[in-house]
């Protein structure tokens, strides 16, 4: 019923704005002239086209001593390709308004392209040579390398990413997941150029690559596109394999002296996989602990209660080869043990005692209303529809996504309450935090 | 930092004195007609262009033509308004630079 309501209130934001994108889609699966599968939301509304794709292999495929390989070469891609140099690849997006973008994640890289319909050949022949052809200039190389440098060493005095790195480290070490997908001051500087012209050859292939088209488009000519920028590419990728992991120090603390006013926190421990049958029940019960909304426990008494922060939150992380409950704070260095303390106790409540039967009708509500709302542009769509293809939830997902969110009952979502935050957090702070110490002896 | 700003002052003097070239006008209207129809993509931004509009004395009919205004655009247009509106005179700079007073906690 109210996936009903949800839609109907989309349809008509549609037709007030003129804009269609989150009104009631069809999603289409269609196969390119060379045999490439990908998903297809027709969208008649405006006249542009938005792809969404994702190559199995991201900064996984880094060698442990070069970490930044796969983000290096993604933020080279449109720095020069066949024939046209960085400056002239540029120039050819901008005179056309079109965006390209890639990103690197630990198990996927991924890509994005906007165009207007009538420059859209151009887009996807410019998405071809970046793909198939990038030319990782000596001198564009050099360029983005301290570029990113400069990021990195800016990073080492910054709270949040001295909390994040070192919890990353300590969950896995010796395990490509503890390394930082950007890489270090140490790794990047190592990154050849044949290591990006390998990384390029390994990871872009057809076999596990995942496409998704939302735009006012036809099936044929998204087919058409699709072969024009990846049909040429091989076969078949060539991936180092990863080993299944779960995060290891669950219990410890460990806090990193920065001379910051405020103390960052970064706690997490093991998640629950996307295809665990109860993934969903894992996903509500963690909205009601720590969401992102206003009304979750943690929000409530860390922040409404008693004021200690801004913002505290967790959320659901799930990897091809590891799951995670991760969350983050940032408090005055003064209260961060209470800060603490509230959130553990909290975490502790939420595992002996689950949530009660009004919240768990609330998060039901909320998560079931709110869906549609996170797909009002046509990127968002996109890349919602790659991310279920890399999930392998189905096509029809999105429709059964409602059902299986009413399908919990309270004593699912006690039982994963219990399986979920039973087990220990590992706990990472960058500050000052009067009164906190290292559980064990670290610098 | 005065390098930096002769530089940029260099470029509005360019400007002013020789134009724009048939590119670089070509470019920057493709640009700007394409943000009008990438924000119909998105209903919140889509509301936001109406309603600055529509708060600023603009009319629903302004929005919808404007990307016809934009594509009539010359560039001895854009050249005489760099002239009248580009004066240095009239321009602010603010510089982010290492504070050196006693630093006073403030509270929003």
């Amino acid at each position: 019923m109210t996936r009903l309501v949800a839609s109907i209130l989309c349809a008509a934001f549609a037709v007030i704005a003129g804009a269609g994108a989150a009104s009631a889609m069809t999603i289409e699966k269609i196969v390119s002239p060379s045999g490439i599968e990908a998903w297809l939301v027709r969208e008649k509304a405006v006249p542009l086209v938005t792809l969404n794709y994702a190559f199995h292999g991201g900064a996984t495929q880094d060698e442990a001593n070069k970490s930044g390989t796969a983000n290096l070469a993604a933020d080279l891609l449109d720095e020069g390709a066949g024939d046209l140099d960085g400056k002239t690849f540029h120039e050819r997006l901008e005179s056309h308004a079109i965006e390209l973008g890639f990103q690197v994640g630990r198990d996927y890289i991924h890509g994005s392209l906007r165009s207007l319909n009538e420059y859209r050949d151009e887009a996807f022949d410019l998405l071809r040579l970046a793909l198939s052809s990038p030319r990782f200039d000596a001198d564009a190389i050099e360029r983005i390398r301290r570029q990113e440098l400069a990021g990195l060493q800016r990073d080492t005095t910054n709270p949040n990413d001295l909390a994040s790195r070192r919890w990353w480290q300590t969950a896995f070490p010796d395990h490509p997941y503890g390394r930082e997908t950007r890489g270090t001051l140490e790794t990047l500087p190592r990154v050849t150029a044949d290591d990006l012209r390998s990384y390029v050859r390994r990871v872009f292939a057809r076999n596990e690559l995942k496409i998704s088209i939302v735009g006012d488009i036809d099936a044929r000519t998204a087919g058409a596109l699709i072969d024009r920028a990846f049909g040429a590419l091989p076969a078949k990728n060539d991936l180092k394999s990863v080993a299944n992991a779960t995060p290891s120090g669950l219990g410890r603390r460990i806090v990193i002296n920065v001379d910051v006013p405020q103390a960052v926190v970064t706690f997490g421990g093991q998640g629950i996989a996307r295809q665990d049958p109860d993934f969903m029940a894992a996903y509500i019960v963690n909205h009601i602990l720590g969401g992102g909304s206003f009304s979750s426990r943690l929000y409530r008494e860390v922040r409404e209660k008693r004021g200690l922060a801004y913002g505290v939150s967790d959320s659901l992380v799930w990897f091809r080869s590891a799951a995670l409950v991760l969350g983050g704070t940032a408090t005055r260095a003064d209260r961060t043990a209470d800060a603490l303390a509230v959130i553990e106790q909290e975490i502790k409540r939420m595992a002996d005692g689950g949530p009660t039967p009004d919240e768990l009708a609330a998060a039901k509500s909320f998560l079931k209303g709110s869906y549609a709302l996170t797909l009002d542009t046509s990127g968002k769509i996109a890349t919602q529809l790659t991310q279920i293809q890399i999930d392998n939830l189905g096509i029809d997902y999105i429709q059964r996504r409602g059902a299986l969110i009413d399908a919990v009952t309270i004593d699912d979502a006690k039982r994963v309450a219990s399986r979920l935050y039973g087990g220990g957090m590992l706990v990472t702070v960058a500050g000052r935090p009067k009164g906190l110490t290292s559980s064990e002896s670290t610098e | 930092m005065p390098q930096l700003e002769a530089e940029a002052d260099a470029v509005v003097a360019q400007v002013i004195a020789k134009g724009v070239t048939e590119d670089e006008l070509e470019r920057t209207k493709t640009r700007l007609i394409a943000d009008a129809v990438y924000a119909q993509d998105n209903q919140a931004s889509m509301a936001r262009w109406y309603g600055t509009a529509l708060t600023t004395g603009a009319s629903v009919n302004d929005v919808r033509h404007w990307p016809d205004r934009i594509r009539a655009v010359t560039a001895d247009q854009v050249r005489d308004a760099a002239r009248q509106w580009l004066d240095k005179r009239r321009s602010v700079t603010g510089y982010l630079i290492k504070d050196v007073s006693p630093q006073v906690e403030k509270r929003s």
